[in-house]
């Protein structure tokens, strides 16, 4: 008797333990998952691009939650004097499990020095809120210190010619 | 005493290409060595300090390949002065023809070349990391 006692404290001391655990999922089950997702190209990352012209990038919103997800905005944290411009601008909803592609309009300054530029995409919603970053490139053209390299290579020159023909006939 | 004179003479040309060798060396190593040290800093994060340091450098080519530049021209001179003498005590000797004068000419030519090599090694160590930068 004093076992059998035992047995059914122990069961439903069990059974409440388990009740405590599993009752915050269930919970969040009945309310439903928030899961916005933003994707960028992998190519995009380390993209070359130009200065003061249009570069053109696409980035996949995806709703992975189980509810609707509404009045999606699109913002950018960007670099001093960048351009950063969304197609569409915002989204009125996006349905779980759906998915729309946002073209993005990046233009960097003409004067943009030769380097490395991070930019950080952000969806914001109603309900949740999320973000993507990437490293572009700004290469090639022609920069100020390429001028500065030639013009100082270009005096050598003429130095080493005036040089030559004064020195030279001596 | 013409043997003297003689022996003094092929010791000046020896000197004076020995001197000409290292003013083309030491432009050349130069070159290189800055072509290095200025193509790191132009790739790394710029600023002042970096800058400041690059110009130095880029002075410091410049002045190298100039005194290089005029050794040789001044080396080329001597050794044709040299030559000039030791042709003629060749032809005094009655011995002139077992030394071709279009030598001269060859040694004229090879001075130029170096003198080219030095001015683009140097305007490639100026042009390169300018254009890193």
């Amino acid at each position: 008797m004093k076992y059998v006692k035992f047995i059914i404290c122990f069961f439903m001391l069990t059974v409440i333990a388990l009740s405590c655990l599993v009752s915050p999922a269930v919970l969040v089950a009945q309310e439903g998952k928030q899961d916005l997702s933003l994707r960028l190209l992998y190519d995009y990352y380390y993209k070359e691009v130009t200065r003061g012209k249009d570069n053109a990038l696409f980035m996949e919103i995806r709703n992975y939650g189980t509810n609707e997800v509404n009045n999606i905005r699109f913002i950018s944290n960007k670099p001093t004097g960048w351009l950063v411009e969304f197609n569409p601008e915002s989204l009125d909803r996006l349905v779980a499990g759906s998915s729309h592609t946002i073209d993005i309009k990046v233009v960097p300054p003409s004067h943009a020095d030769k380097g490395e530029y991070n930019l950080t995409f952000i969806a914001e919603a109603d309900e949740t809120r999320t973000a993507t970053s990437t490293m572009l490139r700004v290469d090639g053209g022609v920069s100020t210190w390429l001028w500065v390299g030639v013009g100082v290579g270009v005096l050598m020159l003429a130095g080493f010619i005036i040089v030559f023909l004064r020195f030279g006939k001596q | 005493m013409i043997e003297k004179v003689h022996a003094h003479i092929i010791s000046e040309l020896s000197t004076n290409t020995r001197t000409d060798t290292i003013f083309v060396l030491t432009a050349i190593i130069l070159n290189l060595i800055t072509l290095g040290i200025n193509s790191g800093l132009a790739s790394s994060e710029g600023d002042t300090t970096q800058t400041i340091v690059m110009f130095t450098f880029v002075a410091l080519i410049i002045v190298v390949n100039f005194v290089a530049e005029i050794g040789l021209i001044r080396g080329r001179q001597m050794r044709k002065k040299l030559l000039d003498g030791l042709l003629k005590m060749y032809k005094d000797q009655g011995v002139e023809g077992y030394y071709d004068p279009s030598l001269l000419g060859d040694y004229a030519l090879r001075y130029n070349l170096f003198m080219l090599t030095v001015l683009f090694t140097g305007l490639i160590a100026i042009i390169i990391p300018f254009i890193i930068r």
